[in-house]
């Protein structure tokens, strides 16, 4: 059965989905641009469990959700950085991977002694784009806004950061302080993200979009454009039959996302 | 003959990684329009050397004088340090020399006059478009040495800029560093494992090797004795 667009959108609840999943879909995309080049595409899921790990513990403790989950996705990235500064052993990428069981292991046991039980546990993994609240969506933005100016304004320093960081210092850049927003951010984007989507959601958002816009893409502002070319209409269309056909709504975006990848790939085979 | 202006010295400079020093004791004079040779075995520390040249290493001990304020360098990275993933256009790469420059919240796209002018004297104007990482190892070359020239520095650091070059590539590169050096004064450190070639260009040479760094002018450092030390076989140890 096809329901209208307009209808879709009239209630309150789908409003805040899609202005919420926009204002995640559009940052993640842009700030997973260079977690993908940056090769650290497996720290967004890791940090994403934390995240999630930090709402788990949250809610048993009774404290403020969004101060602790950003608190211990903090905590792991100094924890990840102080801990590569040595001679590198293992690969960085094998700690996050630990990293990602642990979080996922503590949040179980958690989650498990929570009153929703299973239940929590499937939330805290998929989320529910549809629970969203007005109040979320203004404090979305209140956080994401700034980051999107950030990287309008800055993106030359954070892209030469990431090229070619010894480069860039010679010159003068103060990488230093580039890298530290640019981690910075992406702690913010995954702790929101997560919270209000779920570790699958916001993982995906980052990293799908940007891997698709990479790919087709032949100069760096190209890949911008394409990432929101392809999470916009993902989004927006995802949600509308989510609603239509009564699915999970962010299963069916990242199913409009995988769509947008084959056609990508199908046009380079070419 | 004319005294030279002192632009960088390193006194008593120890260098090195995590607590662990590669070079210690480091004493170097750089005067404008010196052409320097930088030269060594793999591993000796030729990398390390011109890191701390342009600041993005800190000494552990010592200091890194700059007589000269505002000194402006350019810089030239060992190309297989450099990641290779991201869709950067030639024309993007050469434009990075310029965000300094450009300034914090302006646009490069102004700015991509210059970048072209550079490209054509690199000999790489019919390739603006193309991406970097699909260029060839010798036109990679020739756009990280654009991106370093594009800001017109006044002291130019390579590091192997040669080494990926063929013979032809190598002397017109050779030939336009030394244009660069003679026509327009600027101060060139060339690092090369090519003793040889920089032997041919240099006016003064650093020598590395097993944790010792001796400096001189081209004819004094290029004695058999100084040879059979940093280059010759058998060395100590190995
Ligand atoms: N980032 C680093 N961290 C730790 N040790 C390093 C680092 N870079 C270099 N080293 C060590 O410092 C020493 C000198 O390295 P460097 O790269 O300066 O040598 P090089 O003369 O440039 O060699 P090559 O000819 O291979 O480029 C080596 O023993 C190396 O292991
Ligand atoms: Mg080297």
């Amino acid at each position: 059965m096809w329901h209208s667009f307009s209808e879709a959108f009239s209630f309150p609840f789908m409003r805040n989905a899609l202005f919420a999943s926009l204002l995640i879909g559009i940052t993640s995309s842009i700030v997973g641009i260079y977690v993908v080049l940056r090769r650290i595409a497996f720290l967004g899921i890791g940090l994403a469990q934390v995240s999630s790990l930090g709402i788990a513990l949250a809610t048993y403790l009774g404290l403020n959700k969004d101060i602790l989950s950003l608190t211990m996705v903090f905590l792991c990235l100094v924890f990840l950085i102080m801990a590569t500064r040595g001679k590198e052993r293992v690969p960085r990428e094998a700690l996050i991977g630990v990293i990602y069981s642990f979080a996922l292991a503590l949040s179980l046991l958690l989650l498990s002694k929570s009153a929703k039980g299973e239940a929590g546990v499937m939330e805290s993994l998929f989320g529910n784009l549809l629970a969203i609240h007005q109040e979320d969506v203004r404090n979305l933005l209140i956080a994401f806004l700034p980051i999107l100016v950030l990287y309008l304004l800055f993106s030359k320093e954070i892209t030469a950061t990431s090229f070619d960081a010894e480069t860039a210092r010679a010159m003068g850049l103060n990488t230093q302080l580039w890298n530290f927003l640019f981690y910075l951010t992406v702690g913010v984007v995954i702790a929101f993200a997560t919270r209000l989507s779920g570790v699958f959601f916001s993982f995906s958002m980052l990293v799908i979009p940007p891997f698709i816009a990479l790919l087709a893409s032949r100069s760096l502002r190209m890949a911008f454009v394409l990432s929101l070319l392809v999470v916009i209409p993902s989004v927006v269309i995802g949600l509308y039959l989510s609603y239509a056909w009564d699915f999970p709504p962010s299963g069916m975006i990242v199913v409009f996302l995988f769509l947008f990848l084959s056609l990508t790939s199908m046009r380079r085979g070419h | 003959m004319e005294m030279k202006r002192l632009l960088l010295e390193f006194r008593d400079v120890y260098l090195g990684y995590r607590g662990e020093v590669v070079l210690p004791s480091v004493n170097l004079l750089i005067e404008e329009g010196d052409f320097i040779g930088i030269v060594g075995p793999n591993g000796a520390g030729k990398t390390t050397l011109l890191r701390a040249i342009a600041g993005v290493l800190k000494p552990m001990k010592g200091q890194v004088i700059i007589h000269k304020p505002n000194l402006s360098l350019g810089y030239v990275p060992q190309r297989s340090l450099l990641e290779e993933t991201y869709p950067l256009t030639a024309m993007e790469v050469v434009s990075m020399g310029l965000y300094k420059r450009v300034g914090v919240l302006r646009s490069v796209r102004k700015f991509e006059k210059k970048a072209r002018e550079v490209l054509r004297v690199v000999g790489l104007e019919e390739m603006e478009k193309k991406l970097y990482r699909e260029l060839s190892g010798g036109q990679k070359q020739k756009v990280l040495l654009a991106r370093a020239l594009v800001s017109e520095p006044e002291i130019l650091l390579l590091d192997e800029p040669i080494t990926d070059l063929d013979i032809a590539s190598q002397k017109s590169m050779l030939d336009f560093l030394t244009h660069l050096n003679k026509e327009k004064g600027i101060t060139i450190l060339l690092v090369s494992h090519l003793l040889d070639v920089v032997a041919e260009r240099a006016e003064k040479i650093v020598m590395l090797g097993d944790g010792k760094v001796v400096s001189g002018k081209r004819d004094e450092m290029l004695s058999p004795g100084m040879l059979r030390e940093f280059f010759g076989l058998p060395r100590r140890g190995a």
